[in-house]
């Protein structure tokens, strides 16, 4: 209790000090008048009371001064006062005041904002109870090279069974949902969504907020009749109604009844996902060669991933005689797979890990170069304040007075700058998350300002306040206190210009190797622009449409569909070519189908993953322009009978038949029946424009139904549209023909073809813009550091370059001296940093294509451009000292 | 007639100061006087030491202050004991008692082991 009285007393004495002296100086009058009346009354005269008075109370002026030390605050005190002094001395600098600010805000900006994400996606754990044994399971295809797949059901329903080593496998796949409207003012809605096994949210051991997960045994045929939403789901479609469990809603033209409601900050698989389905996995019927399924799981405690993968090929090689529904056991089982696990962590931050420690080495280099150009300028401003300084030292301020002055300037930028720099960061980091869905970053949910990430811009500030602060300091020691105050000015030594001249040559260094990288990666997205990506992409649109099951079972109903659909958008004004597709190229989703190839005894299946297989109709590659190199495309195809053609692209011809005509040649899906090659087409990059251009087999999409009976069509499909018309014109033309085929049907991933190529490079995109940002930042400081730098000698030597003149040397002589100086300086900052560009080169592997990290046109560029700032930020000056007048300049200072 | 200023010590000036202030609030030149005349002029501080005392009091609050006016209609800083105050009143007239129970001892001590 006694603090926070004293505490009042203690705070009202900092910030209403000048309050209080009024008020000490006014009880001390009134003391001493009272003492004066008491001495009138003892019968002194008016002279005498007052003298008496005075002597009883002592001095006054050293009374106050006893009361103010009696307040002392001790420390804090000194330091607020020093602060404050500091704060009025900078106010009367406001240019140099800025730029330091501002200089130091963009480097701790930057490095916190990327320090946000790295900690978010790389550094932090799984936001699930014991994250670290969560692993991924995945298999390897371990024959013509190796491939990596997911798993089939038959392996979720043998592992679930027999493996030893786990609490729990469970499995997933992304499955988008139609939401019918539930109330009337909502609209059908598409959204992203998830397909798991019954025991998914056990196996994350996450429960939800509302309801319950799902059970054993509603992943079964028959008993998935329910659905799990998300919380942002469960607000805005349903209200946030309290009572929603039990209630119906429509997914996909089937009602589903409400079980459970998952908590706010649920992100698994992916943030965009709003709802959880069961699977309907069936033992009787499985489908050993469609490895589409997600597989995860929970080691037991005390399992290492070693073990948990050798109790998985236990079970595998013991797996037998595991018919499949699709009789493609046989296939499968001389297909030699091995299971993989892999922390579950790791599978998911694995990707984009490198681009991110590099974006974060690239701001703390512009960081790093920042500090160096404030405590160039904070050097200079010692030197300025050497007068000061003197003064002080000789009234007997002694080492720690001018410390607390130097400091308290520095410490107050550095702490603005801080402040500053985590605005920029806030402001930085709000941007990289409405953006960072379109770079799929992973843990998006995650990337926040909160308190670790304040702490570690305060830890980097207090680093940069001590970096920039060591220099002045150093030289304040050896200010020569006499000579300064006998010339009144500051005296330049050699070593101050030592020291700037060796930061300045650092940031060239540094700038250097930030100019040099940022060139490579603009030339990596340049040729990854130049990359053929087999198709013309100009004035294609794509729209896709998912047909429900529950009203579009048959082959025949789905195809009535799509003709209907196809005949519809063929006479939408402008339209030239219509197509059909189940794989959009560069848009992702990639998963394998085990193919075989006939008598080639290395089974296609093998490279499962590797090769696309794509369903389309036969006007799909005069659409996108994809040529046919030889035979004819798909003939028409109608419901009643199942195609038995197929088309391969040309590296797969040339990997299965090399030097042969591979029309005629036959190939399957595993356990299907056999297609007949009636047509060769170019390769087309469906994966990525960095990776070489798969082997592709399309099939038609009327193919053999379950078992081989009837027909079936795949029920998402793709219209691919060419078009000279508007993108967006087009586009709604395509929504209102679904819409008045069938109303509840939306169409989702529309868009031009254009976009989606352009976005396939956004890695390296993002990189490139992030660099260039970085290294025009860089540029500048150094431009404005080399500047500061020349402009300071300059108003030095001023007596020097005065009498050259007047001993006759002409001013493109005095320019040509000051320039060189700079030049010659930024020279060996080009040299030092070239050689570290060079010997950093290897990191830079996997993140630049179809250019050498050693580049000689790229670190020559850079040079060059370096050359370029220092020249312009030494003529400058140069030109002001030739242009000065010599008798002025003898007279100056 | 000037008596024998003894100077006060330090520390016990606070003790003085409390035990003044528990009796009733009262301004520096009252606190002055109270000792002075309650001492029976034995003691007559320099007024002066009292300011820094009092404020070293509130800072670590066992007083408060607080402006008022006096009887004569003047304004007058007075200061009041709180209730922390009266514990460390309390504490340092303990304190006081212990040590002078042990001067007297060393000063009763006739020579010998006690």
């Amino acid at each position: 209790m006694s603090f926070f009285a004293g505490a009042r007393e203690r705070l009202r004495t900092l910030f209403f000090r000048d309050q209080r002296e009024r008020e000490l100086d006014e009880e001390l009058r009134i003391h001493l008048e009272m003492e004066e009346a008491a001495n009138l009354r003892k019968g002194l005269d008016p002279a005498e009371a007052r003298r008496q008075a005075a002597i009883t109370f002592g001095g006054v002026e050293r009374v106050k001064e006893e009361v103010r030390d009696a307040r002392g605050l001790g420390l804090v005190e000194d330091v607020v006062r020093d602060l404050r002094y500091a704060a009025r001395r900078l106010r009367r600098a406001p240019a140099f005041s800025i730029t330091v600010i501002a200089t130091l805000a963009l480097g701790i900006g930057g490095a916190t904002a990327v320090f946000t994400m790295v900690k978010a996606v790389l550094l932090a754990p799984l936001p699930y109870p014991k994250p670290d044994r969560l692993v991924r399971l995945t298999h390897t295809a371990s024959s013509a090279g190796r491939t990596t797949a997911d798993l089939s059901d038959a392996e979720v329903l043998l592992y679930q069974d027999r493996a030893q080593a786990f609490d729990g496998v469970a499995a997933w796949r992304f499955d988008d949902g139609d939401l019918a409207p539930v109330t009337a003012d909502q609209a059908a809605m598409r959204v992203r969504g998830a397909r798991v096994t019954a025991n998914f949210f056990d196996v994350l051991a996450v429960g939800p907020v509302l309801g319950r997960s799902f059970v054993e045994g509603e992943d079964r045929p028959g008993k998935n009749g329910v659905v799990v939403l998300s919380h942002r789901l469960w607000q805005e479609r349903l209200g946030g109604d309290p009572n929603a469990i039990g209630r119906q809603i429509e997914v996909n033209n089937v009602p589903r009844t409400v079980v459970g409601v998952m908590p706010p900050r649920f992100a698994y698989p992916a943030s965009q996902v709003e709802l959880w389905l069961p699977l309907s996995l069936d033992p009787a019927r499985t489908r050993p060669a469609t490895l589409n399924l997600l597989g995860i799981a929970r080691m037991r405690r005390g399992v290492s991933e070693d073990a948990a993968r050798a109790d998985l090929s236990r079970v595998l090689a013991g797996s037998g005689e595991h018919a499949g529904a699709d009789a493609s056991a046989t296939a499968r089982r001389d297909v030699p797979i091995a299971p993989n696990v892999q922390s579950l962590r790791d599978s998911i931050v694995g990707p984009p890990s490198k681009l991110l420690w590099f974006a974060f080495g690239s701001v703390l280099l512009v960081l790093v170069v920042a500090c160096t150009n404030v405590a160039g300028l904070l050097l200079v401003r010692a030197e300025r304040a050497q007068t000061e300084i003197a003064a002080r030292a000789a009234l007997g301020s002694g080492f720690r007075g001018i410390l607390a002055l130097l400091l308290s300037e520095s410490l107050l930028l550095c702490g603005l700058g801080g402040v500053a720099g985590v605005l920029v960061a806030v402001a930085s980091v709000g941007m990289v998350r409405s953006s960072g869905a379109a770079m799929a970053l992973p843990r998006l949910e995650d990337v926040v300002v909160d308190a670790p990430i304040l702490l570690f811009a305060l830890g980097i500030t207090g680093f940069c306040a001590l970096l920039v602060s060591v220099l002045p300091l150093l030289r304040a020691r050896q200010v020569p206190i006499a000579q300064v105050l006998r010339s009144s000015g500051p005296v330049g030594g050699r070593a101050p210009r030592r020291a700037r001249r060796a930061l300045v040559a650092a940031q060239i260094a540094l700038a250097v190797v930030l100019v040099t990288v940022s060139g490579l990666m603009t030339r990596s997205l340049l040729r990854l622009y130049d990359v053929q990506p087999g198709f013309e992409a100009d004035g294609v649109v794509t729209s896709r449409v998912l047909l429900p099951y529950a009203r579009y079972g048959s082959g025949e109903s789905r195809l009535n569909f799509f003709e209907a659909m196809v005949r519809e958008a063929r006479s939408i004004p402008g339209v030239g070519d219509v197509a059909l597709t189940t794989r959009v190229p560069l848009s992702g989703d990639r998963h394998g189908v085990a193919l075989e190839v006939e008598g080639d005894p290395t089974r296609a299946g093998t490279d499962g993953a590797e090769h696309a297989v794509v369903h389309v109709d036969g006007s799909l590659f005069r659409t996108l322009h994809i040529p046919l190199l030889g035979g004819r495309t798909f003939a028409a195809q109608d419901a009643s009978r199942p195609s038995e053609e197929a088309i391969v692209s040309r590296s797969f011809a040339a990997r299965y038949w090399p030097g042969e005509n591979p029309l005629g040649r036959r190939v399957r899906p595993a356990g299907d029946r056999w297609h007949t090659v009636v047509g060769v087409v170019g390769d087309v990059r469906y994966d990525g424009l960095e990776e070489p251009p798969g082997k592709t087999v399309y099939f038609p999409i009327v193919v053999a139904g379950p078992q081989g009976e009837g027909t079936t069509l795949p029920p998402a499909l793709s219209l691919v549209v060419r078009t000279d018309v508007g993108e967006g014109e087009t586009l709604s033309a395509i929504r209102s023909i679904v819409a008045g085929l069938n109303p509840a049907i939306p169409t989702f991933d529309e868009g031009s073809l254009q976009r989606v190529v352009h976005d396939a490079s956004t890695r390296t995109r993002t990189l490139a813009v992030l660099l260039a940002v970085s290294s025009m930042v860089t540029l500048l400081l150094v431009a404005v550091g080399l500047y500061g730098l020349i402009a300071y000698d300059v108003s030095i030597r001023r007596r020097e370059l005065g009498i050259r003149m007047a001993l006759g040397a002409r001013p493109a002589d005095i320019r040509r001296m000051i320039s060189g100086g700079g030049l010659r300086l930024a020279g060996v900052g080009i040299v030092i940093g070239t050689a570290c560009a060079l010997a950093s080169s290897q990191l830079l592997r996997g993140l630049i294509y179809g250019v050498s990290p050693t580049d000689p046109a790229t670190l020559g560029a850079a040079a060059v451009a370096l050359l370029v700032v220092s020249l312009a930020a030494s003529w400058i000056p140069a030109r002001r000292a030739a242009g000065g007048h010599p008798a002025e300049a003898l007279r100056a200072q | 007639m000037a008596q024998d200023r003894t100077d006060v010590l330090q520390g016990t000036l606070e003790l003085l100061i409390l035990k003044v202030l528990s009796l009733e609030p009262m301004h520096g030149w009252g606190i002055a006087q109270r000792i002075q005349q309650v001492s029976r002029d034995t003691f007559q501080v320099n007024h002066g030491s009292l300011y820094p005392a009092l404020q070293k009091m509130t800072g670590k609050g066992w007083v408060t202050a607080e402006w008022r006016t006096t009887e004569n209609n003047r304004r007058a800083r007075y200061y009041t004991l709180t209730s922390a105050g009266e514990k460390q009143l309390a504490t340092e007239r303990a304190e006081w008692e212990r040590s002078t129970s042990a001067v007297n001892w060393i000063l009763g001590w006739t020579g010998g082991s006690a």
